[in-house]
């Protein structure tokens, strides 16, 4: 639906988004002829979801399962964006179908970009943000090793695979199995 | 009223919204990032626990638990977790710079409202330390106020 058609359907632009305005006018019944953009563009995407994920079948189902429940708990929150980035699930799934690493937690941001997060006593806390351009944001901190957990031993933008292997170079193994 | 400066000791909360907590229920550095969609968000929300008057920790999570229902939508899978205010606070002190600066915000209807600012190129590490500092964690939404760890 057009932005004209959404209008003349008797929607309003509420910022960015389209809602229907529940009042009727003299000669005229609220009725709405169709979802509303935003219903659409989010089905659009979780059909989109689904496709992406089908297509890393060596991907972990708990990572699936994740990946899903994420994408559910971002449309339910009108502060975050509604979907999650395809760019950045593709970007993980990519990562962890081509590397020998352990099996992250996976968590979002409140602009659907996914982090993948390893926790280990000595090597401390790598957070890697996939974002949708193929580059990983990541930062190493904390740890029996680093001796404080304000500490930060590597940070930085990279190509996914150069930043788990740029954090192996300090810790020895970590991330990977 | 809060004080310009909050004191070190003191502590300063941060609702994690669900999608911020592992499969293990911990608060990940997800929980310390901007959002940068439309514009990017000035400082992370925070309120200063000390603020609230009662004899322990639990009754002050109680106490915040209301004023922030009155904002936001608490999630039963959410947590409140808890950071020392002198441990952020060293966070720039070690590194010399203002990358990292908690700043009150307070208003009438939450005297208890502060912020965790953090210069955008630092925003990964700081989320990543800040994860690190959680030093508890509590339920988000509940009637005891039980403590989640």
């Amino acid at each position: 639906m057009s932005s004209t058609q959404a209008r003349e359907a008797g929607y309003v632009q509420l910022r960015d988004r389209w809602a229907a305005l529940v009042v009727d006018l003299p000669g005229r019944r609220f009725a709405p002829a169709d979802s509303l953009p935003q219903d659409r563009a989010v089905r659009a995407s979780e059909s989109e979801l689904g496709r992406l994920l089908e297509s890393f079948a060596e991907l972990p189902q708990t990572v699936v399962e994740r990946i899903e429940t994420l994408s559910a708990m971002l449309r339910g929150d009108a502060e975050d964006a509604d979907v999650v980035s395809l760019g950045s699930v593709r970007g993980l799934c990519r990562f962890l179908v081509s590397h020998a690493v352990a099996v992250p937690e996976v968590v979002a941001d409140g602009d659907g970009q996914l982090i993948a997060e390893w926790l280990d006593d000595r090597a401390g806390r790598l957070s890697m943000r996939f974002r949708p351009d193929g580059r990983a944001e990541f930062a190493l901190a904390g740890g029996e090793e680093a001796g404080s957990p304000s500490r930060v031993r590597l940070c930085g933008a990279e190509e996914p695979g150069k930043a788990a292997r740029s954090v192996r170079a300090v810790t020895g193994r970590f991330p990977f199995l | 009223m809060s004080p310009d400066v909050l004191d070190g000791a003191d502590h300063v909360v941060r609702y994690c919204r669900p999608r911020t907590i592992d499969s293990q229920g911990r608060i990940t550095a997800a929980a310390f990032t901007f959002r940068v969609r439309r514009k990017r968000e000035e400082f992370l929300s925070v309120n200063w626990l000390e603020h609230f008057d009662a004899t322990t920790r639990a009754k002050r999570m109680h106490l915040l638990r209301e004023v922030l229902r009155k904002k936001l939508t608490l999630s039963k899978r959410g947590r409140l977790g808890v950071l020392q205010i002198g441990r952020i606070r060293d966070l720039a002190l070690r590194r010399g710079t203002e990358s990292v600066r908690l700043v009150p915000h307070r208003s009438k209807e939450d005297p208890s409202h502060a912020g965790i600012h953090v210069a955008e190129e630092q925003e990964m590490a700081a989320a990543a330390i800040l994860a690190n500092l959680v030093e508890e964690a509590f339920l988000a939404q509940t009637d005891a106020a039980t403590a989640a760890k």
